[in-house]
């Protein structure tokens, strides 16, 4: 499951890139709608409008790690009621938009199973068959302390940015509990990359979701 | 949402809507004849309109309108206003939505919290956004409505809309290094 140690490759200078195998498939989707809307968790990134620029999307900006610190100073305990509020925020000019993509980066990886499965209960009234979850999952022992942001270059290459204060332990979540953090939501595509991030690319198909007794392997450990 | 700093709240208020000030600020001087400014002191609670820029220094809650002028929004400016205008440049906070005739830059100082919809959108690397933004091809120009509320029908999607997703076509818009993948990738 895990991929070797190997470093992503570098280009121009410092910047570390690589080139996604699953990003394309979110770029399809975006292709393949007159009028995309996405879903970006992360934060706005001048680079990454201009690179989706020419598919004309709508294009919401969550940022939901800096909605937490500043909208969230209790514990993440309260997130889901704040969560709800945000959302409505958002989407208060379009309460029934229905989402294309979501690109959750690497983020998954800084919350716990259960905050992602708040996370995609408070999005559901967006999430339509067709959906797709874009998402980075670190499978080697360490992430960067703060996550960093994901710039889109060339298509498929893409940049996380910034140089991290420090390292911390990467919760390394296997698939199944991914699944099961991820309601209706199926693996559409997945790709470990020698750098030891796994790519998914999951898709809202809520009728082909197997049963919670697959999705009940036990919680991975680290190393 | 946006953090005030603290010696924000140490500053006097002005309850009251100010009169409007057009002096300059030390900025550097706008090559445009007919610039207005509200500077750091003034609050103003309404509708604002006319026909010149607008450098925003001060506090304004209610509505900026200024379809055919410049708006920025300078450091100390602090908004809680939709704001229409032809071009609007943003280095301070707004929560409001923007709508921007011909475009929207986000500078790096910039913190917004609305929606924005402009043929061109600029967010420089700092500056802090929530919210959408509606973006057009780059071959479409012109003005756009302002967001606004909609109803279920006209939220109505295509049919495409809900039909399952198209499998990721990474192998068809390029070639992949073998050295990026493990063997494990699968569809």
């Amino acid at each position: 499951m895990r991929g070797s140690r190997e470093k992503p490759i570098a280009e121009e200078g410092a910047e570390v890139s690589y080139r996604s195998l699953a990003f394309p498939g979110v770029l399809a989707r975006m292709r393949s709608v007159p009028k995309p809307v996405v879903l970006d968790l992360g934060p706005a990134l001048g680079s990454n409008l201009h690179a989706l620029e020419h598919l004309g999307p709508r294009i919401y900006i969550a940022d939901i790690l800096s909605m937490a610190d500043e909208e969230l100073p209790l514990e993440r305990a309260h997130a889901k009621s704040t969560g709800k509020q945000f959302w409505r925020w958002l989407f208060r000019n379009r309460p029934h938009e229905r989402l294309d993509v979501i690109l959750a980066w690497d983020l998954l990886n800084y919350l716990t199973l259960d905050e992602i499965r708040i996370l995609i209960e408070d999005l559901q009234p967006h999430v339509v068959p067709g959906t797709l979850l874009f998402a980075v999952i670190a499978q080697g022992k360490e992430i960067p302390r703060t996550p960093p942001p994901y710039a889109i270059r060339s298509g498929s290459i893409l940049v996380p940015q910034g140089q991290s204060p420090g390292q911390a332990p990467a919760p390394r979540y296997r698939e199944p509990e991914l699944r099961r953090a991820l309601p209706g939501f199926v693996v559409d595509a997945s790709y470990l990359l020698r750098s030891g991030l796994q790519e998914y690319l999951f898709a809202y198909r809520p009728e082909e979701e197997a049963p919670a007794s697959e999705a009940l392997e036990p919680a991975s450990a680290g190393d | 949402m946006w953090k005030r700093p603290e010696d924000e709240e140490n500053e006097p208020q002005q309850s009251t809507p100010a009169p409007f000030n057009a002096e300059k600020t030390p900025r550097p001087e706008p090559t445009r004849r007919g610039v207005a400014t509200i500077g750091p002191s003034i609050s103003i609670t309404g509708e604002l309109s006319g026909e010149e820029d607008l450098i925003i220094d001060g506090r304004i809650e209610g509505k900026v309108n200024l379809e055919k002028q410049n708006v920025t929004v300078g450091k100390a400016g602090r908004v809680k206003a939709d704001i229409v205008a032809k071009n609007i440049q943003v280095e301070g906070q707004v929560e409001g939505n923007l709508l921007g005739e011909e475009g929207v830059v986000i500078h790096q100082s910039g913190k917004v919290k609305g929606n924005i919809v402009a043929p061109r959108v600029s967010l420089e690397n700092g500056s802090k956004f929530k919210g959408a933004i509606d973006m057009e091809p780059r071959t479409s120009s012109g003005p756009r409505a302002a967001p606004g509320p909609k109803t279920p029908e006209s939220e109505a999607k295509s049919p495409q809309k809900g039909t399952p997703s198209a499998s990721p076509d990474a192998q068809a818009k390029g070639s992949i290094p073998p050295s990026d993948a493990a063997a494990s990738g699968r569809k």
